[in-house]
């Protein structure tokens, strides 16, 4: 069954969605549910884009909705709830580029999703991505690729990642318009898409086969 | 056979003596294939457009041309937000869109009321530039001494596709604005807004395009647009918001004998079979590799020409034989008798090996004549 809440999400009614968040949250509801309420809307989102009734748009849309009702049902949430992680993901657009509305919309996916989301921006140092990747230990790593010029500065931080023994406990992702089977094979990643969903796919299929979820 | 003809004859569907080939190669290109750097060429048009004839010198020329080095002010004053190597990035960086939301929800009326060209120029240009007021004469003498040079040199160099008058499509342009997420939220949800704008935006364009091209005697309009297919919005969305002005600028300039060329990124394979309603041979339909141009083909079959796909990855990543390989299946397949000019999809890029753009440029030029 369906809540008001997920219904609204699938139709994009940002106002309503936040008005009856704002109406729960005051009669004490459990803010877990509410949350509940939205991934049940965003998980149609998802099936309609699969089956090609929904496109980009709608997964932007239904997305920013989850975004201003998570602003509103933060303050509300103990620590405790938030310990729910499916997996850790490192997002970069890597050092010559500034690129970032992939990134961004597929970090969006990831959070709906139960992913901790470790975002360094744009325009990174390859040493910054490699020193993050010491120091978190992430599952995935998400590169984000509009132009050539970035494709040495991943193989790069790909090698360095062999060199150091740290590359078979990671899933590393690449994306973007720029980016091919080739690219992939170039940088030695395990996984190239354009497509946001398709990433977030892949992660949460490794996710489940690693019994994590 | 002159450049100018080859083009026409792929354009109207007569058979060429061999494909024209225009690859994207301005200043990225030409910097990464002579060894070039980037930011200095930024800083000079001089310089820059002395880079880019010098490598289509080099490489004994193609059929057309990018005419302009693409350089800050160039995209300042058509309204973009830019940063560039050597004055805002590193030397050895591209130029990039900068994208932010830059442009108000409140613009939209403006835009509505006095077109997009006069909100540049009283408005938006200093929201996103470093031109002040009192310098915009300057500014455009400056765009205006580098384009004269560059048309002078190219037409010296008889190229037959020009691109030079060139617009964003409305949509596209109002997408960058405001921004993709921004520009999305206020399809869905204020509609008539964007409606009204996008509406002013296409009677400015085709006049501006009619003026220009008067002007310059060049009659093909470049237009890029990257944010309107089905990769992103739904046909619905496509129907309303960009399809009925594509139509009314491709049939008010076809009346004008004018033809469009549109760059088209990303995957436009749902969006393809509209195009079938413009007027035969009234535009080149170029694409980056992530529209199946082949399937394109079969759709629009002598209809409309198509520019192909050679990708940035292929040119900076593969071996020469991988783009001759790739190079004769589009000739083979999109048109060796017509409809087909050889392309290179989006911008060569600076990473692009030199014994690539050669074979490009080589497998062009020889491979149809030796299969007769």
């Amino acid at each position: 069954m369906t809540s008001t809440i997920s219904e609204n999400i699938v139709e994009l009614n940002e106002d309503e969605v936040l008005n009856e968040v704002e109406i729960r949250l005051k009669q004490g509801e459990d803010p877990i549910k509410i949350i509940d309420d939205c991934r049940e809307g965003l998980i149609i989102v998802g099936e309609k884009y699969k089956k090609k009734e929904f496109f980009l748009a709608e997964l932007i849309l239904s997305g920013e909705i989850f975004k201003a009702a998570m602003k509103l049902i933060n303050p509300y949430l103990s620590g405790d709830s938030q310990k729910d992680i499916k997996g850790k993901i490192l997002l970069a657009t890597i050092q010559g580029d500034i690129h970032d509305l992939g990134k961004n919309i597929f970090s969006t996916l990831l959070k709906i999703n139960g992913f901790q989301v470790y975002d360094l921006g744009v325009d990174v140092n390859p040493e910054i991505i490699l020193d993050k990747i010491r120091e978190i230990r992430p599952d995935f790593i998400g590169f984000s690729a509009l132009l050539t010029i970035t494709f040495d500065p991943m193989k790069y931080v790909i090698d360095t990642l062999k060199k150091e023994n740290l590359r078979n406990q990671v899933k590393i992702l690449v994306g973007g318009g720029v980016t091919t089977s080739m690219v992939k094979e170039y940088i030695g990643a395990d996984f190239q898409t354009i497509d946001a969903m398709e990433g977030l796919n892949y992660c949460l299929k490794n996710v489940k086969e690693k019994g994590v979820a | 056979m002159t450049p100018e003809e080859r083009v026409e004859a792929a354009v109207n569907f007569e058979k060429p003596d061999r494909v024209p080939i225009v690859p994207l190669a301005t200043l990225p290109c030409a910097a990464g294939i002579l060894g070039l750097n980037l930011g200095e060429l930024h800083k000079s048009a001089r310089k820059a457009l002395d880079a880019m004839l010098k490598m289509f010198d080099d490489y004994g020329g193609w059929d057309g041309a990018n005419l302009m080095p693409n350089l800050k002010v160039f995209y300042n004053l058509g309204g973009f937000k830019v940063k560039v190597p050597g004055i805002d990035l590193p030397d050895n960086y591209q130029i990039q869109f900068v994208e932010e939301e830059t442009m108000k929800i409140e613009d939209y009326k403006t835009v509505a009321d006095i077109g997009w060209r006069r909100f540049v120029k009283e408005d938006y240009l200093y929201r996103i530039s470093d031109i002040k007021k009192e310098d915009l004469n300057k500014a455009r003498e400056e765009f205006w001494r580098m384009a004269w040079r560059a048309t002078y040199e190219f037409l010296k160099r008889k190229v037959g596709l020009k691109l030079s008058v060139s617009y964003f499509h409305p949509f596209f342009t109002l997408s960058l604005q405001r921004s993709l997420i921004k520009f999305t939220q206020d399809l869905y949800y204020r509609p008539e807004l964007v409606e009204k704008a996008i509406d002013t935006m296409t009677d400015d364009i085709i006049q501006a395009g009619i003026s220009s091209c008067k002007k310059s005697g060049f009659k093909i309009i470049y237009m890029p647009e990257e944010r309107a297919e089905a990769a992103i919005y739904p046909l619905k969305i496509f129907e309303r918001f960009w399809w009925p002005y594509t139509k009314r600028m491709v049939e008010a300039w076809n009346d004008e004998g004018l033809k469009v060329w549109f760059h088209l990124d990303q995957c436009w394979d749902l969006n393809i079979p509209y195009f079938k309603e413009l007027p035969k041979s009234s535009v080149i339909l170029d694409f980056d590799g992530l529209t199946d141009i082949f399937t394109a083909k079969e759709i629009l079959k002598n209809h409309l020409c198509l520019m192909s796909d050679v990708s940035a990855s292929l040119f900076s990543l593969g071996t020469p034989k991988d783009v001759e390989d790739y190079c004769k299946k589009l000739i083979d397949k999109l048109g060796v008798d017509g409809g087909h000019i050889l392309g290179s999809g989006c911008e060569v890029p600076p990473t692009c090996k030199p014994e690539n753009f050669k074979a490009f440029i080589d497998t062009g030029k020889t491979y149809q004549l030796s299969k007769k």
